[in-house]
């Protein structure tokens, strides 16, 4: 293998398929599909660090699913060539279900391991603020799980939230180790200044997100904000009982610290003048700005009395909430008006503000309220009153206070063009008792600090218009957030336009030299029976989800301390072992990180290589028999039957228990039967005889023997051994006291945790059973399962159990019946090594012999037209498979090179104008009359 | 109008700017019987007639006018592609379609003058001694050929002039016409050998079936050659069978049903039952119905389905 | 004596006539009326040369190719597909037995198919008994009237000729 590799002559394209064929003998057309190994081939020097660090572990098919290997896996230690190769079945559904592209699989896989800084790595290269999404998300990866195909999904939000709960208790240590979070991407800490700078308006997620994706290119970023601290929503939105503050103020602190300028409590009211300078003290001219100001205008209607002091906005309340002012609600009975998060948020809030009796009516019944599900639960039990199905009809005051809100039941029907519709039930009208409403029925986008010039355009009634790179109708002016859908969505939605609006400024800003869009590989589905083999092969746990745990209620009342818990250690170990790996290959980017030779390079693509020969040899192989089809022999049902090639990955030094057979218990076994023909001269499976077997189990005799010292029971029908030296090797093993039974088994049965094997045809005065520890199949060969798609890419012909057909079984055994394709080896029947160098030496001489020569010698058999007697009517060349004829001044012609001499225009042709050389008329007329005119034998 | 007239007015037309160096239609012989006319100077326009003795397919003469050199060779260098118009019928518009599918011509050396026909009466083409001979009626009265109690089609397919009105889609097959073609397939082999061995027992191989036939336009005849190949020159009873067989196969696909070639023969061979039975099985297999369209034979493109054969 | 029949089998190199080699090597048996003709592909036997075998005096033609969608050539055994079956119906119409005619699809490796599809054949024609669709010349039918003369007086018994 080793002299293949090196040979100056000889290009080795592995991990490659040949995708078509064309052409004929000695100008054949091959195109091959060379797969990507992600890593660079000439650069690897097989050092193994990438697989050290690998995070996913996969059952390893080198050892039979016997042992695990990293995504990042070269087959075995001596391979040729000796490079490593990373397995990526595609995207993982969690990571093509999230905005910001995070690899969850990956940081999942790291926690797995124990690696939870490298997993905070991970986390943060797609994502500034995963405290809080790993708090508040709508969880669409989860929603994507291949998991919750089976059971439940894996609790991905709760791990994220574990490791970053993680990174802030150890954020005193972390800046020590490398920031892995930068490897492989473009980004650097404090990297050369391009000289271009950008302003930002608005420091939420969005802004935030970009201006730290910019700084990390070079660009000089000011964020501008018109709260007094930073974070936008996630800050002043979400309330401390789900989002403690301490931890976004860290996050965002870590995006100032690498060198974003934040200017809060500053209002911008003129956008133009941020690039032309006009004004100058918002300290311009900026290259290009960004608009991400969120949606922060609460919404009401207007019904009798909305306008009543006492109707309070929900944003309000939750920022006061959030920045630390006082609100006191002691005695009060609140009712807040609509049934989103937002909603949820304030209620839990005014409870724990101290209002007597918190209430929530919305328009839309129970089981379609908009906040999460889980949540309008938690909130019950906490004690909001929840009054869904509603619609609100007046806030009634009196003496100048109100003292209710007038509602109506309601049939909702869902919203239509964004106007709800419903019919309200008569005779349902109550009031429900307030004497404070706080109303959460929606918000948008504040407009008024855009030019009244209408050069930023408003995409009426949405959000502020843009195209496909997220520039506004101003130049250099992009815009991204709940300001550009023009409603509200998810922190995890704004991250990933600020990540989007990075690329575009990038690109706006370096043209060429920016930052390019991923490209992304296809999404992995999983099927159930893919599901639970990982399962079998220990890949993933079956155990179901774990759960996430909150304070007790008594602990709630009054405070704003956090109500769910953080997973613990055991508890996030326990869920990471669910993860299925759905893309194997994550894409953490660990391996890069490890590399030191820079050989890993993910974004490699399938190359297609185009190659011109003149010969080709097949030697595909063969398959092994899966015993598990003759149920009898009990393979996968009973503990300790194993296959041949499962013997051999064992007994190997370098194989999964270097060289150690042991039994499922670990013991090792005292006696092992080695059962012959399994899947081989069985009407049943195959008929016919796989050749090798009775051989290499008289190896294995002699392995169990020798190295296992155990008894060693042979059940043969036949002893098959015909080759040199064969005999004398049979003569050894039986000299050598491994015992030899002949028989036709009939079943194995478990006794008492030994294997009882039982066969027919035994010989007079031998045994008809055996009780053993140890069963071994010797296993037949099959041919390939990709074998009938092979042999119709290359045009060759299969005989009659699958395996390629050579031309003549005595007399031709190395060509096909298509000129020019040899075979060598199993994929052309069962044999032997030493048999298939000698036939692989065969087709290597005929395919010489054949290219040597420097010409071809085509068939002379080709069609040939009388043209005094064409009538060009056009027949032939209808008729012709290869369109290897047409018609020329009124006669047919053939082109002597596309003619394969089939003589189908011949026999088309109406007068006989067309003949086939070779098999003319005449000829085949000939030959019938001669063969007619002889008496039957 | 009559047809007559509109015939010979576009014929006028044509001739007089040069269009065409021949129209090719129908007189009145000297006997009294109608046969083709080749018209190539104006004054002779007047000869042109329309009957219901209107029995040539005209197409017929179509490559000897336009292929001087044989069919689908090229003239000499220099010379322009001849041109023709035709009187046609609807059955001789199919051949049309026919000839142009297997390259004979293009359509632009076409004018194509149909005729909506009403149908044409037996013993046309007929000289009056032959009529009594056979006990036919005068020309112009009797009954409608067997070809035209089964038409379909009363409306030429291709023209550039159209003459008469159009008419409605007849009912195919006068209901008194005994299916000759039922009457045979209930026979058993043998007593079908036999029958066809009779009829062929009479063919004296003069070929006028093969010269009346359009589509049979080869520059030498399978069934013609000294070599005997596929069959002998002589008139051994198999030979003669040979040589109808293999015309009808030549011809399966290809035959659009006129007949003529069973109204010239002299031994009255009802050759048109085989090419009949052939039209049905090419129909009943491919969907494949001649001259419909100038597409070629089916039987030179790929199975649709796959058959297991026999 | 049993009648035999003369098969005629135009059968195709890289298919059929491969499959009648497989039937050989497995020792298979098959009658041996058949007369092997091969030619390069099915789609080289035109209807014309199908009954110019008959007209020589074959009682039985078989045409076998490679299965459809395995033609070595593509394609050519889908224009004898369809060119056979018509064949078929006008020499059936014309008088033959269509017993007498057979065509199918035989694999390089299908060697018992081959010899399957022989033994029918050759079965069913040898039941029809011989083929009279080749007339014999009026100077042949004279000659065996001869044979037969001279036979009887010579005062053989039976006379076959």
């Amino acid at each position: 293998m080793v002299s293949v590799g090196r040979h100056e002559n000889i290009k080795l394209l592995s991990y490659s398929e040949v995708e078509s064929v064309s052409g004929y003998v000695g100008n054949f057309d091959v195109r091959v599909r060379r797969k990507a190994r992600y890593i660079d081939e000439s650069l690897c020097t097989g050092c193994g660090k990438c697989a050290e660090v690998c995070p996913i572990e996969v059952a390893n098919p080198f050892d039979l699913n016997l042992s695990m290997r990293k995504a990042s896996y070269r087959p075995s230690a001596q391979s040729v060539p000796n490079a490593f190769t990373i397995q990526k079945k595609g995207i993982a559904p969690c990571r093509d279900a999230c905005p910001t592209d995070q690899r969850a699989q990956g940081y999942i896989a790291l926690v797995h391991q124990k690696r939870y800084a490298d997993a905070y790595w991970a986390i943060r290269r797609e994502h500034p603020f995963p405290s809080v999404c790993g708090r508040v998300c709508s969880h669409r990866c989860e929603d994507a799980c291949s998991r919750g195909k089976y059971d439940q999904p894996v609790n991905i939000m709760g791990l994220k939230r574990f490791v970053s709960d993680w990174a802030f208790a150890n954020r005193e240590t972390l800046p020590n180790l490398r920031d892995k979070s930068i490897v492989g991407t473009p980004f650097a800490h404090h990297p050369a200044p391009t000289g271009k700078k950008i302003a930002v308006i608005g420091a939420g997620p969005a802004g935030l997100t970009t201006a730290l994706d910019l700084v990390r290119l070079g660009h000089t970023v000011t964020v501008f904000d018109s709260l007094p601290v930073a974070g936008g929503m996630m800050r002043v939105g979400i309330p401390p009982h789900r989002m403690p503050t301490e931890l976004l103020d860290w996050e965002i602190q870590q995006i100032i610290d690498e060198g974003v300028e934040l200017r809060l409590s500053t209002w911008i009211d003129d956008v133009p003048g941020l690039l032309d300078n006009s004004s100058a003290r918002f300290g311009g001219p900026y290259h290009a700005a960004l608009i991400a100001t969120g949606a922060h205008r609460a919404r009401k209607l207007s019904i009798r009395n909305s306008n009543h002091p006492d109707n309070w906005y929900s944003l309000d309340l939750l920022r006061q909430v959030s920045l630390g002012k006082p609100v006191d609600l002691r005695g009060k009975r609140v009712v807040v008006l609509g049934g989103g998060n937002v909603a949820l948020d304030t209620a839990r809030c005014v409870l724990r503000l101290g209002a007597s009796q918190v209430s929530m009516a919305c328009l839309e019944p129970r089981g379609e309220m908009p906040g999460f599900e889980w949540e309008v639960g938690v909130a019950e039990e906490e004690g909001v009153r929840m009054y869904a199905g509603r619609t609100f009809k007046e806030i009634v005051v009196k003496d100048e206070a109100i003292t209710g809100v007038r509602c109506t039941e309601i049939v909702f029907r869902g919203f239509k063009h964004g106007r709800p519709d419903f019919d309200e039930i008569p005779g349902t009208e109550h009031i429900l008792p307030a004497d404070l409403v706080v109303w959460a029925i929606g918000q948008g986008p504040d407009f008024s600090f855009l030019p009244t010039d209408g050069s930023i355009n408003t995409r009426y009634p949405v959000g502020i218009q843009t195209d496909n790179a997220m520039m506004t109708t101003l130049p250099g002016v992009f815009c991204a957030g709940d300001v550009h859908r023009g409603m509200t969505f998810f922190v995890v939605d704004a991250i990933g336009e600020g990540h989007k609006a990075a690329r575009s400024i990038d690109r706006y800003l370096r043209g060429e030299k920016g930052l390019k869009e991923p490209q992304k590989l296809p999404v992995v589905e999983l099927s159930r029976q893919e599901i639970e083999s990982k399962f079998a092969s220990g890949e993933a746990s079956p155990r179901p989800r774990v759960p996430i745990s909150s304070i007790p209620l008594e602990a709630r009342a009054g405070n704003f301390r956090e109500v769910d818990m953080t997973l613990t250690e055991e508890e996030a170990l326990a869920e990471a072992e669910r993860c299925l790996r759905c893309g194997i290959c994550s894409e953490c980017l660990e391996c890069v990180a490890a590399c030191e030779r820079g050989a890993i390079k993910h974004e490699m693509q399938d190359e297609y290589v185009d190659l011109k020969v003149g010969a080709i040899v097949l030697a595909t192989g063969f398959k092994d028999f899966d015993p598990s089809r003759v149920p009898a022999l009990g393979y996968g049902r009973l503990d300790n039957v194993i296959s041949s090639m499962e013997f051999e990955r064992l007994i190997n030094s370098s194989g999964p228990t270097s060289g150690k057979v042991l039994l499922k218990n670990g013991q090792a076994p005292r006696s092992v039967a080695i059962l012959h023909c399994v899947g081989s001269r069985d009407e049943a499976t195959h008929d016919y005889c796989s050749r090798a077997c009775c051989m290499y189990s008289l190896k294995i005799a002699q392995l169990a023997h020798e190295y296992m010292h155990a008894e060693v029971y042979e059940i043969y029908r036949d002893m098959r051994s015909f080759g040199k030296g064969y005999e004398e090797f049979y003569n050894r093993t039986d000299k050598m006291g491994v015992h030899f039974y002949h028989g036709k088994v009939r079943g194995i049965e478990q006794v008492d945790g030994q294997l009882q094997v039982h066969w027919d045809e035994a010989y007079h005065g031998q045994p008809d059973q055996v009780l053993v520890d140890m069963v071994i199949l010797s296993t037949g060969f099959e041919p390939q399962v990709d074998a009938a798609q092979v042999a119709s890419t290359f045009g060759i012909s299969r005989s009659r159990d699958g395996f390629f057909l050579e031309r003549h079984p005595k007399l031709a055994p190395v060509e096909t019946s298509t000129e020019g394709i040899y075979l060598a080896g199993t994929c052309q029947s069962p044999k032997d090594i030493p048999d298939s160098v000698a036939q692989a030496g065969g087709a290597a001489a005929v395919a010489l012999s054949l290219i040597d020569q420097g010409v071809i010698a085509l068939d002379p058999s080709i069609a040939e037209v009388n043209t005094a007697r064409c009538a060009a009517c056009g027949q032939c060349a209808q008729a012709c498979p290869y369109g290897a004829i047409d018609l020329d001044s009124g006669v047919a012609r053939v082109n002597g090179y596309l003619c394969k001499g089939c003589g189908t225009c011949a026999a088309a042709c109406p007068n006989k104008a067309m003949t086939l050389i070779h098999y003319d008329d005449r000829q085949i007329v000939a030959e019938m009359i001669g063969a007619l005119a002889a008496e039957v034998a | 109008m009559t047809i007559s007239s509109e015939i010979q007015a576009a014929a006028r037309d044509l001739l007089a700017d040069g269009q065409v160096e021949v129209v090719i239609g129908y007189e009145l012989g000297s006997r009294g019987r109608t046969r083709p006319a080749f018209i190539t100077e104006a004054r002779d326009i007047e000869r042109l007639v329309w009957n219901q003795a209107c029995t040539h397919n005209l197409t017929t003469y179509l490559n000897a006018r336009l292929n001087p050199g044989g069919p689908g060779k090229p003239l000499p260098p220099g010379q322009a592609p001849r041109r023709a118009a035709v009187v046609v019928k609807a059955c001789d518009s199919r051949a049309i379609n026919v000839l142009l599918a297997e390259n004979h011509f293009e359509r632009e050396q076409l004018h194509v003058i149909g005729v909506v026909c009403e149908g044409i009466l037996e013993g046309a083409g007929m000289a009056g001694d032959l009529r009594s001979a056979r006990q036919l009626p005068d020309e112009g009265s009797g009954q409608l050929q067997a070809r035209c109690q089964r038409c379909t089609e009363r409306t030429p397919l291709v023209y550039d002039t159209l003459v008469g009105e159009r008419l409605a889609q007849p009912a195919p097959s006068h209901p008194s016409a005994p299916d000759d073609l039922q009457r045979l397939e209930a026979m058993s082999p043998v007593e079908r050998a036999e029958f066809w061995l009779a009829q062929f027992d009479r063919c004296i191989r003069c070929y006028a079936c093969r010269q009346a036939c359009p589509m049979c336009n080869c520059p030498s005849c399978l069934y013609e050659r000294d070599d005997s190949l596929y069959v002998g020159m002589g008139i051994r009873l198999d030979e003669k069978r040979t040589f109808h067989l293999g015309r009808a196969f030549h011809l399966a696909g290809r035959c659009i049903g006129c007949d003529e070639c069973e109204r010239v023969c002299p031994m009255e061979i009802p050759i048109s039952l085989l090419n009949r039975r052939l039209a049905v099985e090419v129909e009943a297999n491919f969907g494949h119905r001649a001259g419909m369209a100038p597409v070629p034979p089916p039987f030179v493109s790929v199975l649709s389905s796959p058959h297991s054969g026999g | 004596m049993m009648f035999e029949p003369k098969i005629i089998a135009y059968l195709c190199t890289w298919c059929s006539y491969t499959g009648a080699d497989s039937a050989g090597i497995a020792r298979l048996k098959y009658p041996s009326n058949l007369r092997a003709v091969r030619v390069p592909c099915s789609g080289r036997v035109s209807p014309e040369l199908i009954m110019r075998t008959f007209d020589q005096g074959a009682d039985g033609v078989l045409v076998l190719g490679c299965h459809i969608g395995e033609c070595h050539y593509d394609t050519g055994n889908h224009r004898t597909a369809k060119r056979v079956p018509v064949l078929q119906a006008l020499m059936t119409f014309a008088g033959l037995e269509p017993e007498r005619l057979r065509l199918d699809w035989v694999s390089a490796s299908e060697g018992e198919r081959f010899a399957r599809i022989v033994n029918e054949f050759t079965e069913g024609v040898r039941l029809l008994g011989p083929c009279a669709w080749r007339q014999r010349r009026v100077w042949e039918q004279h000659l065996d009237l001869q044979d037969a003369l001279d036979g009887a007086a010579l005062g053989e018994a039976g006379g076959a000729a």
